[in-house]
């Protein structure tokens, strides 16, 4: 059954990767998986590593990966997406995922327990694992 | 200098010209694309700047003011330099201009009793640094040329732990800024604490124009809620002011690359026409002797 259309942007710091109509937005945040349909109620959400799948007016599903962000929804039920880093789904490369988390690894094990930096650390491992286990689930 | 020396001068002249043209052409490709994407960075730090000003209205002030990134410690007695350098010369005064200032400016804070802690980016700055026994904390090197969102988040991961950890207690950030392909300016900018102003904006824009769900406050859903999401939206201005640094300094490093090629292009063109010159004068030498020769011979013989 075909959606109400409605807008959605995506927007990284290389530039808008999508902006347009669609029918809904599939993605994940800090709370769980999402879908957005046309008149969401308003929400701002982290976003963490994920699938973020637009489906367009007529049913073409646009696939990109996103690697964290925040996502907003305005009150006229406008989505837009800041991600740090987004891309299509087949330039997902595993071992650039895996050479962040032992990146991520290495520097958590530097860091001091009860630091801000190790605080961060943890963060940044957590997603790079996140982003590793992704690759399973395209 | 007899014709063959001068004749092989001018070919190797010419080769320089050659491949300094051709390192020109390849800069003033990469200014672009580094152009670009310095100005495709604003439409997302707009961005964020609503976001924050949303989840800071919805968390209230005085959750804003407490976030440890906003904090001015109380006795400065660490100051990080942060110089942004590239990892290639042949760029003009690109690298050393940078290293300059971050020395002076070391040698102020210093001479005000304070510490200085060296971070740098580019194999330039690092090695410049190494040579004048300053010790640098962290280096981050291999992209200087094109320096991606990675880039910064890890830079900038490892400034605000050191900054909210008390390793460090304020940090200033010397590179060079992008004003047009010819001209880059050394800007100084303290990137920790951050400026409350920098990153809501300032407060008439924010009251002139009320956020989108900013109205209807009660409605808004936050995950997770307000207090947190903007603990994790605020530091990442510090990262994004790192990217634009970076972005301009990248743009700035192709244009000073450009320019410098450019002038070793037009010295190569230069030189060339006095060897040639050079070489004519020879060859007219060697003929004016052989004709004298010539001469001389057939009067020896009347």
């Amino acid at each position: 059954m075909a959606h109400a259309p409605f807008r959605a942007e995506v927007l990284t710091p290389d530039g808008a990767l999508f902006a347009g109509e669609v029918e809904q937005v599939s993605t994940r945040t800090v709370a769980g998986e999402i879908g957005i349909l046309a008149r969401h109620s308003p929400l701002l959400g982290r976003l963490e590593p994920a699938e973020l799948k637009l489906t367009e007016p007529g049913g073409d599903v646009t696939r990109y990966v996103q690697t964290g962000g925040y996502v907003q929804i305005a009150a006229d039920g406008n989505v837009l997406l800041l991600a740090e880093e987004a891309y299509p789904v087949d330039e997902y490369s595993k071992s650039d995922a895996q050479a962040r988390l032992d990146d991520a690894e290495e520097r958590l094990g530097r860091a001091e327990a009860g630091t801000e930096a190790h605080r961060i650390a943890t963060i940044a491992h957590r997603r790079a694992k996140a982003l590793v286990a992704l690759g399973d689930r395209l | 200098m007899a014709q063959r020396d001068v004749k092989n001068r001018i070919a190797s002249v010419q080769n320089i010209g050659k491949i300094t043209r051709a390192m020109e052409m390849v800069s003033a490709a990469r200014l672009r694309k580094a152009e670009e994407r310095a100005r495709q960075l604003r439409p997302y730090a707009d961005a964020l700047r609503k976001m924050t000003r949303q989840a800071a209205s919805a968390a209230g002030s005085g959750e804003m003011q407490a976030l440890p990134v906003l904090q001015t410690h109380d006795e400065e007695r660490r100051v990080a330099i942060l110089l942004v350098t590239a990892d290639r010369g042949l760029a003009g005064a690109f690298n050393s201009q940078i290293l300059r200032a971050g020395l002076e400016r070391a040698d102020e804070v210093e001479a005000e009793g304070r510490e200085v802690a060296f971070y740098a980016t580019g194999r330039r700055g690092v090695s410049s640094l190494q040579f004048r026994n300053k010790p640098v904390i962290e280096s981050y090197t291999g992209f200087t040329d094109a320096p991606s969102v990675t880039h910064a988040s890890r830079i900038a991961d490892d400034l605000v732990g050191a900054f909210v950890d008390g390793q460090i207690d304020r940090v200033e950030i010397i590179y060079n800024g992008y004003v047009s392909p010819l001209v880059q300016e050394v800007r100084r900018e303290t990137l920790l604490p951050l400026a409350a102003a920098s990153v809501v904006g300032d407060d008439d824009a924010a009251d002139a124009a009320p956020e989108d769900g900013g109205g209807h406050k009660a409605l808004v859903e936050y995950e997770p809620d307000p207090a947190e999401i903007l603990a994790e939206l605020v530091p990442e201005f510090v990262q994004v002011s790192l990217l634009r640094a970076l972005l301009e300094s990248a743009a700035s490093e192709h244009g000073a690359r450009m320019t410098a090629m450019r002038s070793a292009s037009d010295n190569a063109s230069e030189v060339i026409d006095t060897l040639t010159l050079a070489m004519n004068r020879a060859r007219q030498a060697e003929i004016t002797q052989e004709i004298m020769e010539v001469v001389a011979g057939a009067e020896a013989l009347n």
